[in-house]
């Protein structure tokens, strides 16, 4: 008894120890002296440099236009993509030796422990399905599918040995334009127009356009992720409405309209000042943006005004939807400020399962519809001193294999080929990229690259580094941590630079 | 045999260390011997393992020598130090087991020169491993770190004006050989019996016969090896080291299949630029100016916004200015002068889409610093343009799908340091039946491209 009367007096003590004001300022002064010295030597260090508020610059217009912390050389992007990933050994990298190996079995080694989305087995290697001349002064190999291209290979840079880790369209494509390969991250468009804002008040900062189809991953990869969402891009249609439910109601005018628009926006305001969540802002301006939009978005999306032998060059489909039609609109928005362009040309994933998939067939369709209008863009572009400060990127999600694809071990019917992220050609073209210029090369059979390798990060920071940023440096804090575009990687490809 | 002879020569830099270890160990005990009891005994062992051990030391290292292809310049005092390390070990476990003769000498005669010897014969050892510089190279990069000293150029020093003048050899092969070759390829190192680091030199070729090959220049032993791929044993420089650039085997394939020429000069050789290129220094002129100007007031940066014209520095922190009316299609010519508080520090103006008049020209004449001007789709004619040519630093002036008439094409070649002039017209053709100077022609951008019908556009596969 004595014992257990004991150990409750000390408990008893213990307890008021630990709430006794001796306790406080006896034993907890030096704790909260560390607390304060950490704040206090937290304000005083010179080395750290406090980041920039990206927010708070803005004030209440979340778009407002800011200058890059880098002298920047290019204040515009258009970046083509072709989804489903593009043949590059019937485009661009010319594979002599691989003609010779024509239809005889792929070398066990050579793809022992790799893994691919169809092959199985043993695989027979696969010719280029082109023929090849070196074009423009600078000689470099264009296939014959390109023909117009040749009149612009001058123009752009190449990069022939990129890599990327994903095999599979979705995630190769979040990879590309979000820098991870899982959902959740702000797209390439939403990280730019987050820093640089956007310049033209009555159009958004970043469009997209799908001619084809959408995207395998969807709507994700030009989605806003964790930035405020004002920064998604906007998908405009290239045929009917060019963005869906923009048009009044019949019966409602438009001083109607901006009435009810006021209203609502002044409530909104109010919850803003209430809340301070920057995601009222965002309302407030799309609001906005919604109702220039009527105006401004069906003027800049309309092709018919433009003379004939410019939608000739581009070789657009008047009232279809086309990758010709949106490269000529590309053209105009930038021509009006559009910080970010993005196009998507669904249909190049050609397996050879089928006529559309086949490289004898489907894809010299595709090649057909996209040749024209690219090279028609670049010149456009040039002509009009646009050129000087906007960069074309194309490419596609990954490569193809060197080999017949043989799905499921028994060789495809027709020509196909599988998908190969080890080594793909994509091209920039435009301010601050070297002009007719090549960087990177794969092996003999183009399954490899060899030198000058570069991955999908190292294309992100590239860009970054061109409007202006160093990808390590451009941040944004979420869930206790900053997120950049380019995760723990990239390397700006310094060798394209002029 | 051979085989055997270097198998067993690689081992000297692993055994060295042993009797390094034992003299050191056997020195530290014999300056300390007073505080232990049984020092002489156990210095004794000690010592004899260091002769052991330091006896085939000496002789994987003959053995080294004569596989591995040193000079026997290099190894000599190496060799003999090593020797005369061994000696001292011998005289001092002599000493120790006390001999008559010996012991006449001062016991620190012994243990001192152990030390002397083992100190130089282990740093000409490293010498030769690691290269002459090894020990300074650090402190030369801390010195120029600490001071503030510039890092040493590479000994090119190409610019576009001098290349053509420059011998080949001298000023562009060499060098790249030095920084990437000659530090395992030279008198003292020569690697497979190779040495660099003259043209002489080189062209004796290595233990296998010459690198070069005259008749069949793409068999060229250097050729090869600089073109292996980098996973290649024999690719050269080894993977460990620092590797070629492209730039740099380009360069030197096209010198090895023109024959390796010592003293032609680049010109001589109607080198191509591209393969020169990246090894020319630039003097890299920024776009804009560089000039040291007071940042404007944030009240007439804040009323100029306010007008909703978008002034953004060319960059963050910069007090250089540029201005876009893009928002505001009513701007005219005499909104301009409410730009009059940042009149030095505009440097680009874009005036598209506004409803600015041919006066616009004689007004931004007097925005000095001015490198950039847009004026796309508006209504000027070119009327005053001459009047922009007291901006000393203009450099692309933006005319497209304007009221442009040719005749104002004329004054442009009078714009001091113009670059650019864009002047498409999606509507007509500028300079159909215009003469226009070379001059001119190279900075004007009139476009009208077009891209010829192909029989293949049409076609349905």
């Amino acid at each position: 008894m004595d014992n257990l009367k004991r150990l409750l007096t000390e408990n008893k003590e213990l307890e008021a120890r630990l709430n006794s004001r001796r306790h406080f300022l006896k034993d907890c002064t030096l704790g909260l002296g560390g607390i304060a010295l950490g704040s206090l030597l937290n304000s005083c260090s010179f080395d750290q440099k406090k980041s920039y508020d990206y927010t708070a610059s803005r004030g209440l217009n979340p778009m407002a236009p800011l200058a890059p912390p880098l002298s920047p050389k290019v204040k515009r992007v258009i970046y083509l993509h072709m989804v489903g990933a593009p043949s590059q050994l019937e485009l661009f990298d010319y594979k002599p030796e691989l003609a010779k190996l024509h239809n005889k079995p792929c070398p066990a080694s050579l793809i022992e422990g790799k893994e691919f989305a169809f092959i199985e087995g043993v695989p027979n290697m696969l010719g280029p399905q082109a023929t090849f001349k070196r074009a423009g002064d600078s000689g470099n190999w264009v296939s014959n599918h390109l023909p117009h291209f040749k009149n612009v290979v001058d123009e752009v840079s190449f990069l022939k040995a990129v890599h990327t880790d994903q095999f599979n369209h979705g995630p190769a494509q979040l990879l590309m334009f979000t820098g991870s390969a899982r959902f959740g991250r702000p797209s390439l468009g939403s990280w730019i127009t987050y820093g640089l804002g956007s310049e033209n008040n009555n159009l958004p900062g970043f469009v997209v356009l799908t001619s084809g189809g959408t995207p395998d991953a969807g709507k994700s990869l030009w989605g806003n992720g964790f930035l405020p969402s004002i920064y998604q891009g906007v998908h405009c249609r290239s045929k009917g409405d060019p963005v869906l439910y923009l048009k009044d109601p019949k019966g409602v005018s438009r001083d109607l309209k901006r009435k009810v628009i006021q209203s609502i926006n002044e409530i909104n305001y109010k919850e803003f000042q209430k809340f301070k969540d920057p995601e009222v802002l965002t309302r407030i301006s799309q609001y906005e943006m919604a109702y220039r939009m009527q105006v401004s978005v069906p003027e800049v999306m309309n092709i018919d005004d433009e003379p004939d032998y410019i939608k000739e060059m581009y070789g657009v489909k008047p009232g279809k939807e086309s990758f010709a039609n949106n490269c000529l609109l590309a053209r105009k928005m930038v021509e009006k400020g559009v910080r970010f362009v993005q196009l998507y040309d669904w249909g190049w994933d050609s397996h050879g399962a089928s006529e559309s998939e086949a490289l004898s067939k489907g894809f010299l369709n595709k090649c057909r519809d996209m040749d024209r209008p690219v090279a028609a863009l670049i010149l456009d572009l040039k002509q009009r001193g646009l050129l000087e400060d906007t960069l074309v990127v194309w490419g596609g999600e990954f490569g193809r294999t060197p080999m017949w694809e043989n799905r499921a071990g028994i060789q495809n019917s027709l020509i196909g080929r599988d998908h190969q992220g080890e080594a793909f050609t994509m091209w920039m073209a435009g301010a601050g990229v070297k002009k007719g210029y090549v960087h990177g090369e794969t092996d003999e059979i183009g399954f490899r690259g060899i030198s000058g390798r570069v991955s999908v990060h190292d294309i992100q920071a590239t860009i970054l580094h061109l409007l202006g940023f160093d990808h390590e440096q451009f941040t944004f804090d979420f869930q206790g941590r900053p997120f950049r575009l380019t995760d723990v990687e990239g390397r700006v490809i310094h060798e394209i630079l002029a | 045999m051979d085989g055997l002879l270097t198998f067993i020569g690689r081992f000297h830099p692993l055994i060295v260390h042993l009797p390094i270890g034992f003299i050191l160990l056997a020195l530290l005990l014999e300056f300390s011997k007073s505080k232990f009891k049984e020092a002489k005994k156990v210095l004794k062992f000690i010592m004899l393992w260091a002769i052991i051990s330091g006896f085939f030391s000496i002789v994987t290292g003959y053995f080294q020598y004569l596989q591995e292809g040193y000079l026997w310049e290099t190894v000599q005092a190496h060799f003999y130090l090593g020797l005369i390390t061994l000696m001292f070990s011998i005289g001092f476990y002599i000493f120790l087991q006390g001999s008559t003769i010996l012991n006449r000498l001062p016991r620190t005669f012994f243990s001192l020169g152990l030390l002397v010897a083992i100190l130089f014969t282990g740093h000409l050892g490293g010498t030769i491993t690691h290269g002459e510089a090894h020990l300074a190279e650090p402190l030369e990069e801390l010195s120029s770190t600490l001071f503030g000293i510039e890092e040493k150029e590479n000994g090119l020093s190409l610019t576009d004006e001098n290349y053509k003048e420059q011998p080949i050899y001298s000023k562009v092969i060499a060098p790249i050989l030095s920084k990437k070759c000659v530090s395992c390829h030279n008198s003292k190192t020569a690697k497979g019996g190779l040495q660099m680091q003259t043209f002489e030199a080189f062209q004796k070729g290595s233990k296998n016969g010459p690198i070069i090959n005259y008749d069949n220049p793409e068999l060229s032993e250097l050729f090869l090896r600089i073109h292996l791929p980098l996973g290649e044993k024999k690719h050269m420089p080894p993977k460990s080291k620092k590797q070629l650039t492209k730039a740099e085997i380009n360069l030197i394939s096209y010198w090895i299949e023109a024959g390796t020429p010592e003293r032609q000069t680049l010109g001589q050789l109607d080198l191509n630029r591209n393969l020169i290129e990246p090894f020319l220094i630039k003097d890299e002129v920024p776009f804009y100016p560089i000039l040291n100007l007071e940042a404007p007031a944030p009240e007439i940066i804040k009323n100029i916004e306010s007008k909703g014209i978008i002034i953004s520095p060319i960059k963050r922190e910069s007090n250089l200015l540029t201005i876009s009316t893009l928002n505001v299609p009513k701007f005219n010519v005499r909104q301009l002068e409410e730009l009059e508080g940042i009149r030095e520090q505009l440097v680009s103006i874009d005036l598209s889409y506004s409803s600015v008049n041919d006066s616009v020209f004689r007004v931004l004449s007097e925005f000095p610093n001015l490198v950039q001007i847009k004026l796309n789709h508006t209504q000027i004619t070119g009327k005053g343009i001459h009047s922009l040519s007291n901006l000393k630093y203009l450099k692309k002036l933006y005319m497209v799908e304007t009221a442009l008439e040719s005749a104002a094409l004329s004054s442009i070649k009078n714009l001091a340091s113009i670059e650019q002039v864009f002047i498409f017209q999606s509507d007509r053709n500028l300079i159909e039946g215009v003469e226009l100077s070379p001059d001119l022609q190279s900075i004007l951008e009139y476009g009208n491209s077009i891209l010829p019908k192909l029989p293949t556009d049409d076609l349905v596969y």
